[in-house]
Parts: structure tokens; C-alpha cells; sequence
């Protein structure tokens, strides 16, 4: 159960970095952007992000900023560190090589 | 415009984070919430249902989870605890035990009505006895009044009243008292208004009003030179006289009233506080009558005297000793055996209430100890559910001291609610507590939610909350966060412990249940066993009514006969009343006049003469009331004045005085100390049964029956009149009255009331504790039996895997169905064993309130015990069910 749930932790965490690899984004925005690009499939709500947003941010891997605009409230925009990218960049690396492995062994296909 | 704010911070209470990086997260949350409920909206989702489901995956833990991820950003130190931010703190711990009893509205509801039930119950309690009991009453210095009470050492009777020529003595002789008085309950009647009135009053020497030091409304009190010969009659009117006779009028002053055929001026009015000695006393007129030569045993007056300053009751009771030892030698005749116990008159008057009282507040706190260990249940059940919040809590740095003190705010805040609720329910408990309690407790009346009631009910309420939250908090603290946090991610489920916890709850509550429930049985069937006894007379549609015979117009003894023949004649013609009865003192009604006679033949001690009940009744009153004569035979027509002089006893004066013999024949004279009715010899001419003419509960007293043709004493001014009617007896009221008025216009009748009404009436107190300790019995039976549903349900979720493997392992449901109610019978059998120890301990203290039932009642015992056990198997079917339904598949998995 437990290996379960750093597992789903670990892929939370590549998700986001994914997504905030290709610009800054809102939490909202990631939450919607995991749901609509994995077809519903990975589920973030509000309780379950952020805590992930926080770890990473903590762990200095990404790093959130408020802009306020004119006429609308506040909204706190993430960003990628460069150590943040270094991590992405790895995590990928083994991602794949496990992807691999398992479609050698289970003939498992990833996209 | 949505505050998402607020929702948010509501749905995740606080967060265990600094002050500023909060604000942010919050901010931050509320914008995704914000956002989500707008696109769910577009999509067509309707409103209320969009924001339950952006909201929702904001529970409990969440705040935890998000603050934990967070962390350790550095946080900055807290400042050094100033006034204001404690201030800031407490706000804001009350604002966030609020929104937890918000979240869990039916712990908050039951915890609520439990505590408001004991408060309430309380509260009204505890009004009444401040009222009736601690309240000093309207006087200067009540503790220095002291009242006489004459105690014959022979006979145990106790008399509140004593003779002039005592009093005399006792204030020539007596150096311990300032001053003193002597006072005489009165009936005037008052003629010179709209109609005659009949009002309770006294008659009081000129040193009373300047003793007690009592203050009039306005005009001036009674004063020493106002019982001198000579001058005016004065009276001072109580304020509710004045207020019903008079409408508050202050042109009352001055103005003369007819009392006794007499003009009294009214001099003063007191204000509505002031009564004395009793509540029903509404005018003081002055005694104006020479009262020397009134023979020594003629006991009638009270006396009262305030101590001088620094002289305590006990030295004033060795000098009164004296002096009684001293009467006794000098007039054997009359004083042998009578000694003086003194007491604050304010014990006198309010001591009989006490015991009442003393059982009422005792099975109130009862039911308040059951409302605790409910509540205190409830308490256990939220810990233990909030067991993973504390912990973390604990793990996230919060201090012991800082969770216990939240969970203690928590706590004050139910038990505010609960007071506050509870205060409400006392002040509709304190009008109905006025309007139907009996009508012969002082100063009930005055009952009302006073600042002394507030305080003791915000006292119980604290104490109350405090007590129930003691252990839970106590258990609370002791999760370790490590252990908590297992908890929290699933590892245990078994809280160590709250079995044994809920076990005692149960076993206190059903002791304290047990406790209650027995007293309250056995009050009812000794309530039962009082009503079923027979009075002694048949009350059947029969209506009686009063009149009490003064001057000018009844100063003689023959005045009074003449009326009561009159009375009769006039009434016997009214069609629809089958016979009218006459009777000078009305069984269960008026108290009985003790009558000193010598019996002819016979040498008594002095000291010692026989004693007897005197009633002056009409030829027909056995026959109407149903009355057997056992020996001799009734009255007749033909006992007239001028007829040889006859009596009838009951069978308790036959027993006492003439043991083994058959009194019919024997001849005895009264013994009054004047010589006029001494003189005549009165002949025995039969025996009637005995009546209960002082109460269902007490023996009957030996008592003499005279004709009224005969009645010779002119002190006897009271009379009854009974009449059997056909049909319902009320009908009869205004016909009796016209009759009435035909016989004497300005004589007023009162206490027009049917028979049946006397007997109820002659047993309401005990009804009135019956009721109240029966209904707080019934609370606490309920409460109770939610308690051990409570905890049962509670064990049982804590043991669903337990449970589960046992089925799982083959038990059978009906296996696992008994052990749960097993558990709770167990329990309850325990709690009731206990229970009847403590019945034990209370039976003394309990059998002085019992009729005709042992304390130790096996039939009530037995019963009640089948009770509290039926009542702990029903209160466990539920969770049984629950239990025996449980999926053993489904509760293994969930692990």
C-alpha cells in the first residue's frame, strides 16, 4: 500500500514538473492540464495538489510567485528551477528505462 | 460575490502554520475552489452542487496534509504571549470550537440537550431552595429572631404556640433577649367593603413590628403604645391585600375597616416581601383584648424574641431550661413536662420544607451526575475519532498545554451553550414549579431566576462541562503522536484503553441510574399505597365550605349554634342536596384542637390529664359521611342544649384511655383551666370508627365528638358544613352561597371545595415530590439508556475487524449478536449491583419520605432492577444488529 503511494507521489511530482517545463502555471491550471491530458485518468483535487506543489517547492524544485493583475485576484504562478529541471530531467531518464522494462517483460506499450 | 475565502478557511479549520503564510494558502486554495465551481457551473452543474464538489476534498485532514507538505519553512518564532493576543487567541480557539460544533451537529445537539436537561433541572432546583430556604427573609438580623416552640416530654408533641401567662414569666425572668412579642394567627372577617371578606391575619403585640425592625411600605408600623387600652384599633395591611382589596390605592391610610364589629384604622402597608410568620398572613392588627387571667395550658399564642447582640441561641435555651424548670415545679398542674426548644424563627417557619427540599435537590443532582457521564461519553467517542487530528497536531509541534486548553474551550463553549439552554428550560420549569407546587411551601411564590440562581447555574454548567471533560481530555493527551499517526495512515484501529473507558461510563451511569430509579419507585408505590388508603368517610359527591363565627356577631357560643342551625335549615330546603352535615373542624382539612378532660373515677398525675381532639358535629354528620358507630349509639334530635350532656368517641380514644373496657356510660369533665366549662359532667354514649382526620399517613388521634347543641367553648369560632348533592357537587357553589346569604349577609363562606378535592389536596405535597422525582427519574432513564447505546455502538465500530475475523473464523451472527448485548448486560448488572449499594447507604435518609413501604422493598427492587437490565439489552439491540450485519469481507478489506 505504502510503495503505492510513493509511487503515485513520484509520478504526481514528474507530472508537474512536466507541465511547468513548458511555462509557468497556476494550480488550477496543472490540476485541469493533468486531467484533460491523461483523459481523465489522473485525478488531482484541491487537497491532493497543493501538499505536492508545497513538497516540491520546499524541496527547491519548483518556486511560486503571486501576480496580481488589474481586476482580478491574486494567483500564485509556478515555475521550474534549474534544479528543479535537472530533476525532471533524470526522472524522465529512469521513467523510461522502466517503461521499457516493463513492456520487455509485461509487453506493456507507452506511448 | 462568493467569500471563498471564508468557505475555505471554515471547511479546513486551522491550519498549523504562521499567521501570514496561512493567509496565503488560503488565498491560494480559494482561487482553485473559486475556479473549479465556475467551470463545473459552465458545464451546466447546478450551484449547490458544484460547490459541494469543489469543496468537498477539502476534509479534515487536509489542512494537516497541506501544512505538513509545507513545512518546515522556517517559522518565526512565536512572539512572547501578550494580554491582547492571549485575548486574540481565545477568540479565536472559541470561533474555532464553534465551527467544529457546526461540522458535527449531532454530537453538538446531543451533548446540548443532555447538559441542558441536568443544568435546567437544576437550576429550577436549586430557585426553589434558594427562595423557600436560603433567601434571608424581610427582616433585620433574621439569625437573633428567635421563635418558642413548647415540647410536652410526656406525649413528644411539639406545639408552636404557648400561653400568656407563660410568656409573662418568661419576659419578666429572661435576661438573654432584647425584646420580645407574642402573635396569633387570625381570621378576620372584614366587613364595610364591596363584600364580605374572610383574610388570613395575626394579631400581635405592640413590640412585634420593633423587633423584627421591619420596615413598612409607607405609613407606620404597629408600635408598643398601640396594644394599650384605650385609643384606636389599628391594622397594617400586607401588600398583596392591598393591592387585591384596595388596587394600590395610598388613600388607604387612614381609612377604617370593619374587623370583629370593630372600626381598625389602617395605619401602614407593608411592602410584598414582608411575611410573617407564614405566607397565607396578609393584615397585623393589634391585640387589644386584656389578655390576663388566660389559663396557662391554653397554649394559643406564639411567642418570639430577639436575642441581644452577642448572646447565642444555646446560652438563651440553658436560661429558658431554667425557667421552664422553675414553671414546672410552681405549676405542676399545668406546665409539668413542658420544656422550650428555640430555634430562628426563619427555621421555624421554612424547616418542615427542608427534607422535601434536601430529596428533590438530591435526586436533581442525580440526574445531573447521568447527564455528565453522557456527555462525558460523548466527549470520549469525538476523542477518540479526533484522535489522528490531535496527534498530529502533537507531531506538528503544537504544546500539551496549548491542545489541552483548545479542547477545554471546546468544552466551556458546549457547556455555555448547555447552560444557556438550561436556563431557559429552568425558567419555564420555575412557572410551572410556582403554579402547580403546593400551596404550603412559604415563599414559593417568590421563586424567580434571580442573580444567586444564574450564578449557581453558570457554577454547574462549568462544573458540569469540566467534570465530563476531565477523562476524555485526560486519555486525549496521553496519544502519543507517533501512535496517533499510525492511526492516522491506517495502521491500527483499535484505541487501547476506550474499552475499559466505556466500560466504567457505563457501570457509573447505570448505578447512579439504578439509584435514582429505585428512590422514584418506591416514592410512587408509596404514593399508591397513601391514596388507596380509606379515609374513613364516604366523599362522594359531596361539596363542603367554611365559615369562621366572630364577634360582634357571634360572641357567644350560642350566636354560633344559632347560625349553624339556621345554616342547616336553610340549606336542607335547596333541591338537589340530599342532607347537610355540620362538623367544627373538617377531617383532613383543619387541624384538630387538643381538649384536656379527667375522666370520672379515675386519679390522674398531674401533668398528665388525658387529651383528646374536640369536634363539635350535627346529629346527622355520621350517618351523611358514612361514619360506623361501633359501640353505644349516634346523636339525635333529641341532644339539645337542654338535654342531658353527651359525647361520642372515636375507637383511638377508647383504645388509649379506656383499654379492655367499654367506655359507653363512663363519665368524664373537661380540664381547660376555666371554671365555667369545667363544671359540667359529660356522659359517653357511644364509639364511633376512627376517622383519618390529620392526614391518610398518620395514625388517628384519640378525638371527642360533641353535638353542636352542646358546644359550649367560645373559642371554637370555625365551623364546616358537608353537603351530598345529586350529580356533580360544583354545580352547587352559587346556590349554597345564596343560601348562605339568606342566613347572614356579611358573614363570608370560603374554601367551597368538594371532598374528593380535601383528600387530593391533604396528599399534594407528596404527589408534588412524587411527580418530580418520578419525572427526573424518567431523564435519567432515558439519558441513560442513550449512554449505553452510545457506548456499545462506539465498541462496536472500534471492534468491526475484530468482528470481522471472528466471522471470518466462523462465528455465527447470532454468536456475535450476543456477545454485544452480553457485554452490555454485563455491564448494567455490574452498574446495578453498585447501584443498589448506594440505595442502601440512602434507604435511612429515603424512608422517612415512605408510606407504608420499606426502603428495602423487595417487589420494587426486583422490579426495578428487571428494569435498568431490560433497559441496558434494549439500549444494545442496535449496535448488536449492526454487529451481527457486518461484512467480515468488506471490514477486513477497509483495513
Amino acid at each position: 500500500m505504502s510503495d503505492d503511494r510513493e509511487l503515485r507521489k513520484g509520478s504526481a511530482e514528474v507530472l508537474i514538473l512536466a507541465l511547468l517545463e513548458q511555462r509557468d502555471r497556476h494550480g488550477y491550471e496543472i490540476a485541469k492540464l493533468i486531467d484533460q491530458r491523461s483523459g481523465g485518468a489522473l485525478k488531482f483535487h484541491v487537497a491532493s495538489l497543493y501538499p505536492t506543489l508545497y513538497r516540491l517547492e520546499r524541496r527547491g524544485l519548483i518556486q511560486g510567485r503571486w501576480v496580481e493583475k488589474a481586476g482580478a485576484r491574486r494567483r500564485r504562478f509556478y515555475r521550474i528551477t534549474a534544479e528543479g529541471q535537472t530533476v525532471l530531467d533524470a526522472q524522465r531518464r529512469s521513467w523510461s528505462a522502466f517503461f521499457a522494462a516493463l513492456n520487455r517483460v509485461a509487453r506493456i506499450r507507452h506511448a | 460575490m462568493r467569500d471563498w475565502k471564508r468557505l475555505v478557511r471554515d471547511r479546513l479549520g486551522p491550519l498549523p502554520v504562521d499567521g501570514a503564510r496561512a493567509v496565503d494558502i488560503v488565498d491560494e486554495l480559494a482561487q482553485h475552489v473559486a475556479d473549479h465551481h465556475a467551470e463545473l457551473v459552465a458545464a451546466g452543474v447546478d450551484d449547490a452542487t458544484a460547490l459541494h464538489r469543489a469543496l468537498a476534498p477539502l476534509a479534515e485532514r487536509a489542512a494537516v496534509e497541506i501544512a505538513r507538505a509545507d513545512r518546515p519553512r522556517p517559522v518565526s518564532p512565536a512572539p512572547p504571549a501578550t494580554a491582547g493576543s492571549r485575548l486574540g487567541g481565545l477568540a479565536r480557539d472559541v470561533r474555532y470550537a464553534l465551527r467544529l460544533l457546526r461540522r458535527a451537529p449531532g454530537f453538538a445537539a446531543a451533548a446540548i440537550v443532555t447538559l441542558a436537561l441536568g443544568v435546567g433541572a437544576n437550576a429550577a432546583i436549586f430557585s426553589v431552595v434558594h427562595a423557600v430556604v436560603l433567601r434571608p427573609p424581610a427582616y433585620r438580623e433574621p439569625s437573633h429572631v428567635v421563635a418558642f416552640l413548647n415540647i410536652h416530654s410526656g406525649t413528644r408533641a411539639q406545639i408552636g404556640s404557648s400561653s400568656v401567662p407563660d410568656f409573662e414569666d418568661w419576659r419578666k425572668q429572661l435576661t438573654s433577649f432584647d425584646s420580645m412579642a407574642l402573635l396569633s394567627g387570625w381570621t378576620f372577617n372584614v366587613t364595610g367593603l364591596d363584600l364580605p371578606e374572610r383574610i388570613f391575619g395575626a394579631r400581635v403585640s405592640g413590640s412585634f413590628f420593633p423587633l423584627l425592625g421591619a420596615q413598612p411600605l409607607f405609613g407606620r408600623a404597629i408600635e408598643p403604645a398601640d396594644d394599650r387600652p384605650g385609643g384606636d384599633e389599628v391594622v397594617v395591611l400586607g401588600y398583596r391585600v392591598w393591592q387585591r382589596l384596595f388596587a394600590g390605592d395610598r388613600g388607604v391610610l387612614g381609612r377604617a375597616l370593619m374587623m370583629e364589629g370593630r372600626p381598625h384604622i389602617v395605619i401602614g402597608v407593608m411592602p410584598s416581601g414582608f411575611r410573617f410568620p407564614t405566607d397565607d398572613i396578609e393584615m397585623w392588627a393589634a391585640i387589644k383584648d386584656n389578655m390576663t387571667g388566660m389559663p396557662r395550658n391554653s397554649r394559643f399564642m406564639t411567642a418570639v424574641g430577639r436575642l441581644k447582640p452577642g448572646v447565642t441561641i444555646a446560652a438563651a435555651q440553658a436560661e429558658v431550661d431554667a425557667v421552664s424548670a422553675q414553671l414546672d415545679a410552681a405549676y405542676p398542674d399545668t406546665n409539668h413536662g413542658w420544656r422550650v426548644r428555640l430555634t430562628t424563627a426563619h427555621e421555624a417557619i421554612v424547616g418542615d420544607t427542608k427534607p422535601a427540599l434536601l430529596l428533590l435537590a438530591g435526586a436533581v443532582g442525580l440526574l445531573l451526575l447521568i447527564a455528565c457521564t453522557n456527555v462525558s461519553n460523548l466527549l470520549f467517542a469525538r476523542a477518540t475519532s479526533r484522535r489522528r487530528e490531535t496527534a498530529l497536531r502533537l507531531a506538528l509541534g503544537a504544546g500539551r498545554m496549548r491542545v489541552l486548553a483548545q479542547w477545554l474551550i471546546e468544552n466551556l463553549v458546549l457547556s455555555t451553550i448547555g447552560g444557556l439552554c438550561g436556563l431557559a428550560l429552568a425558567w419555564s420549569a420555575i412557572r410551572l414549579l410556582v403554579r402547580f407546587g403546593p400551596s404550603d411551601v412559604p415563599r414559593l411564590d417568590e421563586t424567580a431566576l434571580d442573580l444567586p440562581v444564574l450564578g449557581f447555574t453558570f457554577a454547574v454548567a462549568s462544573i458540569a462541562g469540566a467534570l465530563a471533560a476531565l477523562a476524555p481530555a485526560a486519555r486525549a493527551l496521553r496519544v502519543s503522536s507517533q501512535g496517533g499517526l499510525r492511526d492516522a495512515v491506517g495502521y491500527t484501529t483499535v484505541a487501547p484503553g476506550r474499552g475499559r473507558a466505556g466500560a466504567f461510563v457505563i457501570v457509573v451511569e447505570v448505578a447512579v441510574t439504578m439509584t435514582l430509579a429505585v428512590g422514584a419507585a418506591l416514592l410512587l408505590k408509596s404514593f399508591a399505597r397513601l391514596t388507596s388508603v380509606a379515609p374513613g368517610f364516604d366523599p362522594s359527591r359531596a361539596i363542603s365550605f367554611k365559615v369562621f363565627l366572630t364577634p360582634p356577631r357571634y360572641r357567644s357560643a350560642a350566636d354560633g349554634r344559632q347560625y349553624i342551625r339556621r345554616a342547616l335549615d336553610q340549606l336542607g330546603t335547596l333541591p338537589g342536596v340530599e342532607a347537610v352535615a355540620s362538623v367544627s373542624q373538617l377531617p383532613l382539612s383543619d387541624p384538630g384542637s387538643g381538649q384536656q378532660f379527667t375522666i370520672e373515677g379515675r386519679d390522674v398525675e398531674p401533668g398528665n390529664k388525658p387529651m383528646a381532639g374536640y369536634r363539635a358535629i350535627s346529629a346527622n354528620y355520621f350517618e351523611m359521611l358514612g361514619i360506623p358507630i361501633v359501640r353505644g349509639r349516634a346523636f339525635t334530635e333529641q341532644d339539645r342544649q337542654d338535654t342531658p350532656l353527651v359525647l361520642i368517641l372515636n375507637e383511638a380514644a377508647a383504645r388509649k384511655y379506656w383499654p379492655n373496657q367499654d367506655p359507653v356510660g363512663q363519665r368524664i369533665r373537661w380540664a381547660t383551666g376555666v371554671p365555667v366549662f369545667d363544671a359540667s359532667v359529660y356522659s359517653i354514649v357511644g364509639v364511633a370508627k376512627d376517622v383519618k382526620s390529620n392526614g391518610l399517613d398518620r395514625p388517628e388521634a384519640p378525638s371527642i365528638y360533641a353535638p353542636y347543641t352542646q358546644r359550649v367553648f367560645t373559642w371554637l369560632r370555625w365551623n364546616s358544613f358537608v353537603a351530598r348533592t345529586h350529580g356533580e357537587p360544583a354545580g352547587y357553589a352559587r346556590a349554597i352561597r345564596e343560601q348562605l346569604t339568606k342566613v347572614d349577609p356579611l358573614q363570608p363562606v370560603y374554601q367551597m371545595e368538594s371532598l374528593d378535592d380535601v383528600i387530593a389536596e391533604s396528599v399534594a405535597a407528596r404527589r408534588f415530590q412524587t411527580s418530580l422525582v418520578d419525572l427526573f427519574a424518567a431523564l435519567g432513564l432515558t439519558l441513560c439508556s442513550v449512554g449505553v447505546y452510545g457506548t456499545i455502538n462506539h465498541w462496536v465500530g472500534e471492534r468491526a475487524r475484530e468482528i470481522g475475523v471472528r466471522m471470518a473464523l466462523g462465528a455465527s451472527r447470532a454468536g456475535i449478536a450476543r456477545m454485544v448485548v452480553g457485554r452490555a448486560i454485563a455491564l448494567t448488572a455490574i452498574g446495578i449491583a453498585i447501584g443498589l449499594v448506594l440505595c442502601a447507604s440512602l434507604a435511612r435518609a429515603l424512608s422517612t419520605f415512605l408510606f407504608a413501604v420499606q426502603p428495602f422493598d423487595p417487589g420494587t427492587l426486583a422490579l426495578v432492577t428487571l428494569l435498568v437490565l431490560g433497559i441496558g439489552g434494549a439500549a444494545a439491540y442496535l449496535p448488536a444488529r449492526r454487529a451481527a450485519r457486518l461484512d467480515p469481507l468488506a471490514v477486513i478489506r477497509n483495513e
